[in-house]
C-alpha cells in the first residue's frame, strides 16, 4: 500500500463519516460542523488528485461562504431545533424511524438502489488504474485562461445567476416596513400576554388546538 | 494520485451522493435538507475532477465545470437559506412537515 493510498483511505473515511454524521447528528449545530469536516476532507481529496487550485476554491467557497451562511441560518432559526430530539435511546429511535414508511425505509430503498446500480455499473466499466498522462503543470493558469476565453459566456451567465440569487436573497430576507410595524405590535401584545399565567395558558391551548386541527387534516389527506 | 485507481474516487463519490440523497429524503429540518443537497453537489464535483484528472489530464474542463457547480451551489445556498429564514420569521417553524402553506 503506497502512501497515496493510505492518505486516500484516511480522507475517504473522513468524508464519508462526516457526511454520515451530517445526516444523523441529533443537534443541527453538530451537523453543520461535520459538514465543515466533510468539506475539508473533500479539499484533501482534490489535493490528492493534483488539483490544488480547485481545492483552494472549494475551501474558500464552501467553508468560507456556504458553511458560514448555514451556521447563521441555524442561529437565526428556531432555538428549539438546537436541542436534541427526544430522550429515546438511539437504537429505539432508529428502529421507529426505519419502521415508518415516508421517513424510514422508502428513502433507504431509493438511495440504496441508486447506489447499488451505480456501483454495479462502475464494476462493469473498464476504468484506468493510472492517469492517462501527466496533469497540467500550472492549473491556476490553465483554469484562468480557459475560463476567460473558451468559457467566457458560461462564466458571465454564472455571474449573472449569482447576482440574481444574491439580490433575491436580500429581497426575501428584507423586512417590509409596514409588515414590520404590524409584527412589532403583535410581538409586544404577545409578550404582555405571556406575562400573566392566564394569557400563557390561553396561548398554549390555542396553539395545541391549531396543531390538533392540522394533524387531523393531515390524517384525512393521507 | 499514484497508486489510487480511478474507481476508488468514483466509489467515494457514489457513497457520498447516496448519503446526501438519503438525508435529503428522510430529514424534516429545512436547513439540514439544504446541507444534504450540498453533500450531493460535492459528490458530483469529486466525480468531475477525478474523471478529468484520470481520463483527460492535459485539460482542465472538468475542473471548470466543477467551478460552475460551486457557483450555482453558492446561489442555491443563498436563496434556500433566505427562504428558510423568511418562513421561520413568518411561521416560527423550520420543520417542513409543519409548514402547510402550499399543501395540495
Amino acid at each position: 500500500m503506497t502512501g497515496a493510498a493510505v492518505i486516500f483511505a484516511i480522507l475517504a473515511a473522513v468524508v464519508l463519516l462526516g457526511a454520515w454524521r451530517v445526516v444523523t447528528s441529533e443537534q443541527i449545530a453538530h451537523s453543520a460542523l461535520f459538514l465543515g469536516l466533510t468539506f475539508v476532507g473533500m479539499a484533501g481529496l482534490f489535493v490528492l488528485l493534483q488539483a490544488p487550485t480547485f481545492a483552494l476554491l472549494h475551501v474558500l467557497v464552501y467553508v468560507g461562504a456556504i458553511l458560514t451562511v448555514v451556521v447563521f441560518a441555524i442561529m437565526l432559526s428556531d432555538p428549539e431545533e438546537l436541542r436534541g430530539a427526544g430522550d429515546l435511546p438511539p437504537g429505539e429511535r432508529l428502529r421507529r424511524r426505519l419502521l415508518s414508511p415516508y421517513y424510514g425505509w422508502i428513502p433507504v430503498v431509493v438511495a440504496g438502489v441508486l447506489v447499488a446500480v451505480v456501483l454495479a455499473s462502475l464494476a462493469a466499466a473498464q476504468l484506468p488504474r493510472v492517469p492517462l498522462g501527466e496533469p497540467v503543470a500550472d492549473d491556476l493558469r490553465a483554469i484562468g485562461r480557459d475560463m476567460f476565453t473558451r468559457y467566457a459566456l458560461p462564466f458571465e451567465v454564472a455571474s449573472l445567476a449569482l447576482l440574481a440569487a444574491l439580490i433575491g436573497a436580500i429581497g426575501l430576507t428584507r423586512r417590509n416596513t409596514s409588515e414590520e410595524r404590524g409584527r412589532t405590535g403583535r410581538d409586544t401584545a404577545a409578550g404582555a400576554g405571556t406575562g400573566t399565567p392566564d394569557g400563557a395558558g390561553r396561548n398554549g391551548s390555542a396553539a395545541a388546538g391549531r396543531a390538533g386541527t392540522a394533524g387531523a387534516a393531515g390524517e384525512v389527506s393521507r | 494520485m499514484g497508486g489510487v485507481p480511478l474507481m476508488d474516487y468514483l466509489v467515494v463519490g457514489t457513497l457520498l451522493f447516496g448519503l446526501g440523497l438519503w438525508g435529503a429524503l428522510t430529514r424534516t429540518n429545512a436547513i439540514r435538507i439544504l446541507m444534504c443537497i450540498e453533500l450531493m453537489l460535492n459528490a458530483v464535483n469529486l466525480n468531475l475532477v477525478a474523471l478529468n484528472q484520470y481520463l483527460d489530464p492535459g485539460s482542465v474542463e472538468g475542473q471548470i465545470f466543477g467551478l460552475f457547480i460551486i457557483a450555482i451551489a453558492a446561489a442555491e445556498a443563498a436563496i434556500g437559506i433566505g427562504i428558510v429564514l423568511m418562513v421561520v420569521r413568518r411561521r416560527g417553524e423550520v420543520d417542513i412537515n409543519k409548514i402547510r402553506l402550499m399543501r395540495g
